[in-house]
This record gives C-alpha cells, structure tokens and sequence, in this order.
C-alpha cells in the first residue's frame, strides 16, 4: 500500500513533499467499550463570573473609598501617597487572590475555559500583581518617610514597625517569584527549579498578611472590612486545601499502573495506564493529564501529556516522545511501575466542533489528542488531518489514526521533511489549505503541535475564511 | 541521565527560604516608638484618685434596680467649653448600689492632627473609671495605625487601672493619649455632674 498524498502536488517539492507509506507501526487494540463519564458542563456562565468580579471589585475599592480614600488622594502628597499605599495593597491582595484561584483549578472553571487558559490568565495576574506590588512598596515609603524621613522609613517598614519585617521579606519572596516567571528568565532553569521557587509565593502571601490586618487602615478600624478580608483568604485557602491540593493528594494516594508501554514510532512510546480511580473520573478524548511516575528520581517531576486514546473506566493512553531528560526518563519507564495521574484537564474535546465537519491539523506527536477525539466522531465529521512531522519516521500511530479517520469517510494528508526543503515557502498558507482542502473555511479546525505551527496554521486559516471563533487549540503555557 | 537530581532543584528554593528566615531574625526588632517602659500612671483605682472630684453630686435616680432608663448627661467639650455637638444619649441600667458602675457612655470626638479619637467608658457615681475602651483612633496613615494600635489598648488599661484620667500620656503616642484623656474625662465629669 503506498500512500501518494500531498497537499498540493503542484506546489508542494515533489522530493520531499511527496508521501510514502510510513513504516508499519504496531496497531494497538481500540480501547473496550465504556468510555470514561463524559464531563459535567460547567453551570457558570459569563454573568455569574462578571457578577463575582465586579462584586469583588467593588467590595475592595469600596473600603479604600468608604475610608477616604479618595479623598485623601487630593489632601495634599502626604495622605496622597498614604491612600495610593492603601489602594495599592488592597489590589496586590486581591489580585493574588485571584490568580491562586486559577491555579486551584476549580472544575467550575476548568470545564469552562481550560486550565490552560487559566494558567495564561494567572500569569497576567501575577505581572499585574508584581506591579502593584512595586507601587505599594515605593508609596508606602514615600508615605512614611514625609512623616519621618527617608532612614526612619526605611527601618521602620523593615522591622521596627510590627509586622513589618515579614512584611518586607514576604516583597522580597514575591518579587523573586514574579521575576523567576518572566519568560525570558523562567527558560533558563528547568521547570521544577522554577515550580519550587515558585511554591515560595504561598510562603509569602501567608508572612504578608499579618501587616495587611496590623496596618492596613482600612483593615485595621474596620471589623467589616477586616472580616471580609479574613474571609476571602479563608475561602481561597481552603479551596487551595480541597480543590488543588487535595485532588493531587488523592491521585497520590490512588495512584493507577503502567500495564503497557510500546514503541510506536521514533524515539516515541505508547503508555496504558489503568487503576480503579479511573472509574470515578470524567473524561474525553483530547483532553490531557498531570503524570508524576513513582519512581526513584522522577516521583518528584510532573508533566501534562496528552491522552492518546479516548479515556475508558479502566485505561487511559499517553503517547510520549523522548524531547528531553524528564520525557526520556518517561519512555525508559516499564510495565507495573506506578504513576500518579491527575485529570483528565482541558476543553478541546470533540465537543469543540459542534457538529460541524472537522479539520485537525497536527505536528508531529501533537497527533496524540486528535487520535483519540477522531475515536469520537461519527462519519458527519468527516474528518481531514494534515499531518505535519520532521520525517516518515515520525508519523506515530500512522495506520490508527488512517482507519479510524477512513471509518469516518475523511482522509489524512501528510507533509514530513525540514520546512527550508519545501517548494512552498509556507505549507500552511491560505492558497495551500484551500487547494488541499476546498471546504475549509466551512470546517471547524482543532489545532495541535508545537508553537510554530499553531500560529502558521492559525495565520493560514484565517487568511482561507475560516472563523477564528472555529479554529480550536490548547494555549500555550509553558 | 538523571544527573539532575531532586535535591539539585530544590535547593534554589529551600536557600531562599533559609535566606528568608535569616533576614526575618535580623529585621524583626518591632517597636513603634512607643515607650512602653514610661512611668506607671499615676494612683490607682483604690475610691479615692488624685485629680478628680469624689463627691457625690446631686440625688440617685429614683429607680427600681434593674430598671432601664436613659440618661442623657450634657458633656461640656473640655477644649472649647461648650457643649459638645453630640449628646451622648445613653441606655442605662440603673443597679441596685448607687456606686456601681453605669453602663457604657460614649465619650466625646477629640480632634488632633492625626485624626479623631472618641472614648466609650463607664464611670460609677463617683466618677470612678470602671471599664474604659478607645473607639476611635486616628488611621488615616499606616504610621498612626501603628501606633495606635499599641497606644489604645495601653490607654485603655491605663484608664481603669488609674480611675481617672489624669495619667501619664505615652510618649510616642502624645496627641492619642491627650485626646483619649479629654474624651474620657468629659465622660467623667457628665456622670459626676
């Protein structure tokens, strides 16, 4: 059998771009029949989380406000300064409240935007928090220094006054992680040195709460508002506690079992896992899961890998490629080992297309997701795959993905070799997708691969008619 | 391959957090330029208190124990002699002994340059401080709720510890303790007569 596709002979360099039949790859069984609980729709809807927010909002610029805040901004530098501090330290609160509550992945929320997104979301919380941050911390010395000068104010906020010290060190701790989580500086240090650094964030809000309650004005005079804010870090502690935590505890003390683990293709293997805490979850294909395996040296690693097969009761697949040391030490792991896996988590499932015909375009094992999402379809979908990989050899899971795509009456259109070797500059350019696929602005498209392609294919995409509210993909977060 | 052990990655964090204590020990020498080592007040709440007036003035309401009443005492302000604007009105409960204590008054609001400060006491009839609690203080600032938070409690066990309200002020604390003393003996004097 050999397969001639391309996705567009005529434009496409016929060396490279024109496609063979990969190497055979070993078909793994479809999985048994009892698919895992499908998810429960998040009952949220955007007026309830505008309400929240804006109640939240309210409630922390009111207190400022009922406490002359305003009104202080404009009685001269002194109390201006003293009201910004206030201000300002309310905001870095509250806005740190927030942004753990993305990371305490409620399923309300989850099930409605995707952890990815929320992490995304945390990430802009925290730089606005590090900023407002900065703020409080120069008003606040500019404040007390108009009543004390300059060296008083220093040693006065970092130690002498009660509470301060803590405080202090508690800015130092924030200002670590915050700068630890730009980019360009959080790429330089593997993901769990910065994980770990990171964790020193919890370390800090707790040291800074005592000087919010002991100085804060609005805090300090007012029972209501100081009740408010006791009760919001409660509330936000204990879904920490119950939600973050408490779901990772039980994964731990539930952990599932390698029953197979196989080579399917190029440095890349297929992992089942199976457990009876499976039974309980709710899942669906495309989503994707935290793996921690126990295992000397890597308990302490935990890695989000796509399930590469629609989850069941009992099994649930990853296909993995060694990219590196913590993926390397996963593809070494072997039969029975355990691995403590959290999820299933995300919302590209095969509920994204709505019922429309399906495009997925894919890059190398980004093909794990969409493997399990076409196990879902039925034959309206009629789905199209543009696979993009590095070579044949990494076409994984080629001969499972053709028969459950031509069950469905759709096809797989490949595309392997290094991009400078192609004929057209950009394989992903609208006049390509178009002459590839002549309906693909009336498809609903479900991205999934490494950065570059998204944003070519997204560009592409849109550029060929296709809705931006219809092209799908798990952000990127890392 | 694992050359990068869990240790290894850990340690950034753990050395911060070992960072973090050390400065905490060093930094942490609160003090709010209170001093709390001042003098005791002066006398001490044993009937008969320096400065204040312990006769009995006028009659004992002629009211059954236990009976509630209300009492509206015209508190003269100490600082500009006339009346002050707000009347405490007062929920009483008379008690059976006429030297028991009344039940609590809210003393007059006292301007100073940091901000208000308004006493709630309750004084017995012979303008003895039984119970005496600072409810406003000035916050306009971090500084003042700083120190106020240290001066008021003190104020406040310095008033019952005395009777009266001719302590010592705190110094650090001057215009709270002058205002809180103001407010406190205008109280007194409104029970007193």
């Amino acid at each position: 059998m050999t397969m001639t596709m391309t996705i567009d002979p005529g434009l496409a360099n016929r060396e490279t771009a024109t496609f063979h039949a990969p190497v055979p790859m070993p078909v793994i069984p479809p999985p048994p029949s009892v698919a895992m609980k499908r998810l429960t729709a998040s009952r949220l809807s955007d007026t309830d989380i505008a309400a929240v927010l804006a109640a939240y909002g309210l409630c922390v610029v009111g207190m400022w406000s009922v406490h002359g805040g305003l009104t202080k901004l404009s009685n001269g530098w002194a109390q201006a300064w003293t009201s910004v501090t206030s201000l300002s330290g309310l905001l870095t609160s509250a806005v740190a409240l927030l942004a753990l509550v993305l990371v305490g992945r409620p399923l309300s929320l989850e099930r409605r935007f995707g952890l990815d997104r929320m992490f995304v979301w945390h990430r802009i919380l925290g730089d606005l928090m590090g900023l407002l941050l900065a703020v409080h911390v120069a008003a606040g010395t500019i404040a007390w220094a108009a009543d004390s000068g300059w060296i008083n104010a220093i040693i006065d906020l970092t130690g002498r006054t009660p509470y301060m010290a803590l405080a202090f060190v508690g800015s130092l701790l924030f200002g670590v992680v915050t700068i630890s989580s730009l980019k360009s500086i959080r790429q330089k240090f593997s993901y769990e040195t910065w994980y770990f650094v990171h964790m020193l964030a919890y370390v800090g809000m707790a040291v800074s709460f005592g000087h919010e309650i002991y100085l804060g004005s609005d805090l300090a005079s007012d029972n209501v508002a100081r009740w408010f804010w006791v009760g919001m870090h409660i509330a936000v502690l204990a879904l920490m506690v119950f939600s973050r935590w408490g779901r990772t505890l039980k994964a731990v003390v539930r952990p599932l079992r390698i029953t197979s683990i196989e080579n399917v293709g190029h440095k890349t293997v297929a992992i089942e896992v199976s457990g009876k805490s499976l039974h309980h979850r709710e899942g669906d294909a495309g989503q994707f899961c935290f793996v921690r395996p126990l295992k000397k040296g890597l308990w302490w690693q935990s890695h989000p890998f796509s399930m590469s097969a629609a989850p069941t009761k009992d099994r649930i697949r990853f296909t993995i490629k060694d990219r590196g040391e913590a993926t390397h030490s996963i593809t070494q792991l072997v039969k029975g080992t355990r691995v403590i896996v959290e999820g299933p988590f995300g919302v590209v499932t095969p509920d994204v297309l709505q019922g429309s015909k399906a495009l997925f375009v894919v890059g190398g094992v980004g093909v794990a997701p969409v493997l399990a999402m076409v196990q879902r379809l039925g034959p309206d979908h009629e789905p199209i795959v543009l696979y993009r990989a590095h070579s044949e050899k990494d076409l994984v899971h080629f001969e499972e993905l053709k028969a459950a795509v031509e069950r469905l009456g759709g096809k797989i259109l490949t595309l392997t070799g290094p991009t400078a070797k192609l004929a057209v500059k950009d394989p992903f350019s609208a006049k390509v997708l178009t002459a590839a696929i002549p309906d693909v602005a009336q498809r609903a498209v479900v991205l999934c691969g490494p950065d570059r392609l998204l944003h070519a294919a997204r560009t592409g995409l849109k550029a060929a008619g296709v809705p931006v509210a219809r092209i799908h993909s798990e952000h990127v977060w890392w | 391959m694992n050359k990068e052990t869990f240790s290894r990655r850990v340690l950034p964090a753990l050395t911060l957090i070992g960072a973090s204590g050390v400065l905490l020990a060093a930094l942490d020498r609160p003090s709010t330029g209170i001093d709390l080592s001042a003098a005791p007040p002066i006398g001490t709440n044993a009937g008969t208190s320096a400065g204040v007036t312990t006769t009995i003035v006028g009659t004992s309401p002629t009211v059954a124990p236990g009976q509630a009443t209300t009492v509206a005492p015209v508190i003269v302000d100490p600082v500009t002699g006339t009346p002050a604007a707000t009347t405490p009105v007062v929920e009483t409960t008379v008690p059976a002994a006429p030297a028991a204590c009344s039940s609590t008054i809210s003393g007059p609001t006292i301007s100073t340059k940091f901000g208000p400060v308004q006493v709630q006491a309750s004084v017995d009839g012979t303008g003895l401080v039984c119970a005496s609690q600072g409810i406003q203080w000035p916050t306009a600032d971090q500084k003042s709720v700083s120190i106020n938070n240290q001066a008021i409690p003190l104020l406040d066990q310095w008033a019952v510890h005395t009777g009266n309200a001719s302590f010592n002020s705190i110094s650090g604390a001057t215009y709270t303790s002058k205002a809180y003393k103001q407010s406190l003996q205008a109280i007194i004097d409104g029970v007193v007569g």
